[in-house]
């Protein structure tokens, strides 16, 4: 992983068995390839949703994870909409609420979480609409936000900070570009970017929002859509039921959830995951003279340090070797650091660089 | 031909879900702190490190069309839909301005009031105030296929230009409009798909397509020497007891002159003030001769490059 990794849930979202789940009005299941042999749950996760940490006191520590997902069963009406509550310490699973939200929002589940906590849906089909959430339950509380206040008529992602007078959207079907407006008078601020097509706009504690596309760049930019760097993580892993990215406003930390197949028995293998947003040492380049060196001449022998995306990074500490002599230097803004050598006799010299 | 010193090394993705990196004929800039962006001909945008692990940046969608550079220092591209030319940063390759509608060019150097691209053999020129015009501006390589046009000393208003068929590599000087004279060089055999340089490192970096598969090779700014003359004494051959000056001359194989290299001077008779010299950024090499007291023929003076 590029980004450092620092939580990874200890129990998986878990599944129920056809007799968990409420007794269903039919006879016939739903879905009935869950219960294929050696299948036994009666449910798995369609889609992944959303996720978010924060504040929330629990015996296991001081904070929370929610997970929200779409979900297939075999009882009826078939689908659901499933709340994951984990602690945000060690992941045990704290609790989970089942029936949530409603038909169209199983179908069109595209949710986003205010840094507030607030829960907002956009899926709506019909109309680029945003819909406050009543947390518990997942039904609209009155509070919408029009697409077309905004000059659009599509809403494939959406963010709003109401307590920072912000709204960021990305309008294009399949677009890199996400549009920062003031939410209080609609006036746009800036167009922001990624690399890929944005499927995540994250927004944490202290006024950033990053972008995550479907090439699992992460480009972090504040509110007045500043660019302030960009990381890479390792691309997802298949992942059939999607993935979702959130913000732990606790931790301070960026969250993934990953929709990873099933166990072989149908139980779920999904497990919520935490990093810091900052990048691992990936890479570091072999090192180059910028001239050939000869005996007796100075030279300077350069190297690269970055991590996963080729992201430079600063202030890494690299020591070149070049037989009996080594140096230490940092690297500068660019990820690169430049250390002279002057070979004492002729024939090949090994140059080394390390970390 | 310039100095190899890394490579070649094959390109590879770095996420195994990726296509295979493709990297475009003419499409390749260097990026300080990202590496060599290149561009291939799914139109996506990929970085390539050093260790030849390739990442990508720009999805197919909406999809880049060509690679350039500003005077002002900024990567450029052009999407493929409107031909517009902009600036733009790394790696969210952002769109930063209007830009530029020209016809459609693979690479270009965008100028305050024109719009250089490089065929090969002729810098050409699109005027910004009409660019569906271009003409030719200078010609300054020669031989067949198409080329490149990368920075090498914006402010003094200098661009390398590549023959990417040849890897003869010439330095344009944009505002005389004209080739500056004692640059032309190499980066090795031809054909090239890509070449860019690194201002800040002084070196350049150039891609090959070699039995299927796309390479990285780096080569620092300095000649690989080809040739030193034979040693010539001034002002006049020399005489019994005299001091003469004599001087051997290190090129490259496209007659660069090759600096900081050292020359041992060995003469059957006489001596020199100093045997080993190194020679000059002119490739010279020059030292005393001191002939002997008394007459002699049939002596030679032997000049010899320690590489």
């Amino acid at each position: 992983m590029g980004l450092r990794q620092c939580f990874t849930a200890a129990d998986p979202l878990a599944y129920r068995l056809p007799a968990d789940i409420d007794p269903s009005p039919f006879e016939f299941l739903y879905h009935p390839d869950l219960l294929v042999a050696p299948r036994v749950y009666g449910e798995e996760i369609a889609t992944v949703a959303a996720v978010w940490g924060g504040r929330d006191p629990n015996r296991y520590g001081p904070s929370s994870i929610s997970v929200l997902a779409i979900m297939r069963q075999v009882r009826w009406p078939g689908w659901d909409i499933t709340r994951w509550k984990h602690d945000g310490q060690e992941g045990r699973l704290l609790s989970r609420d089942v029936g949530l939200g409603g038909a169209t929002m199983s179908t069109n589940g595209r949710f986003s979480v205010e840094p507030g906590g607030a829960v907002w849906w956009y899926g709506d089909p019909y109309v680029a609409r945003a819909a406050e959430l009543d947390a518990a339950t997942l039904q609209e509380t009155g509070s919408v936000i029009l697409g077309a206040d905004f000059g659009t008529l599509a809403l494939p992602a959406f963010a709003v900070d109401r307590a920072a007078d912000r709204v960021f959207m990305r309008t294009d079907t399949s677009g890199s570009r996400v549009q920062v407006h003031r939410l209080s008078t609609q006036a746009k601020l800036a167009d922001i970017w990624a690399p890929g097509e944005v499927r995540s706009i994250v927004l944490t504690h202290d006024g950033h929002v990053y972008l995550v596309d479907v090439l699992d760049w992460i480009c972090c930019y504040d509110y007045e859509g500043r660019f302030r760097g960009a990381l890479k993580a390792t691309r997802a892993p298949s992942a059939p039921f999607g993935v979702v990215y959130g913000w732990d406003h606790y931790f301070k930390r960026l969250l993934r959830v990953v929709g990873t197949a099933s166990a072989t028995d149908g139980a779920s293998t999904v497990r919520p995951e935490g990093f810091f947003p900052e990048p691992e040492a990936w890479e570091l380049s072999p090192p180059l003279p910028l001239k050939v060196p000869r005996k007796g001449r100075t030279i300077y022998s350069f190297a690269h340090i970055a991590g996963e995306g080729g992201e430079p990074l600063a202030g890494r500490r690299l020591t070149f070797t070049a037989g009996a002599a080594s140096s230490t230097v940092a690297a500068d803004a660019n990820g690169d650091a430049l250390a002279p050598l002057t070979p004492a006799a002729s024939g090949a010299l090994l140059v080394q660089v390390t970390e | 031909m310039r100095s190899l010193v890394h490579g070649p090394v094959d390109l590879v993705v770095a996420d195994s879900g990726d296509q295979p990196p493709d990297v475009g004929v003419g499409m390749a800039t260097w990026v300080d702190g990202w590496g060599l962006a290149v561009m291939g001909s799914g139109f996506e945008v990929d970085l390539v490190q050093l260790t030849g692990r390739v990442v990508r940046v720009g999805s197919a969608w909406p999809g880049w069309s060509g690679i350039g550079w500003s005077h002002d220092d900024h990567p450029c591209l052009t999407d493929r839909f409107s031909s517009r030319w902009r600036r733009v940063s790394f790696p969210a390759c952002g769109d930063r301005e209007a830009g530029v509608v020209l016809p459609p060019r693979l690479n270009v150097a965008m100028l305050a009031d024109r719009v250089l691209w490089f065929t090969g053999t002729d810098v050409r020129a699109h005027l910004l105030s009409s660019p569906s015009i271009d003409a030719v501006e200078c010609t300054v390589l020669a031989g067949a296929g198409s080329g490149m046009i990368f920075p090498a000393d914006l402010q003094a208003g200098r661009w390398w230009v590549v023959n990417l068929q040849t890897a003869e590599l010439a330095l344009y000087d944009a505002v005389a409009k004209d080739e500056v004279a004692g640059f032309r060089t190499s980066l090795g055999a031809g054909p090239l798909t890509g070449a860019a340089y690194s201002r800040a490192l002084d070196l350049f970096f150039a891609t090959r397509y070699v039995g299927g598969v796309h390479q990285l090779s780096v080569y620092a700014n300095e000649p690989v020497a080809a040739s030193i003359s034979a040693p010539a004494f001034t002002p006049s051959a020399p005489r019994a007891g005299s001091l003469r000056t004599v001087r051997s001359r290190v090129l490259g194989d496209l007659s660069e002159p090759c600096g900081g290299r050292v020359v041992t001077f060995s003469a059957t008779v006489g001596s020199f003030d100093r045997a080993a010299v190194e020679t000059g950024p002119d490739g010279w090499a020059e030292t005393i001769y001191r002939a002997p007291a008394g007459p002699s023929t049939g002596a030679s003076v032997t000049a010899t490059l320690v590489e």
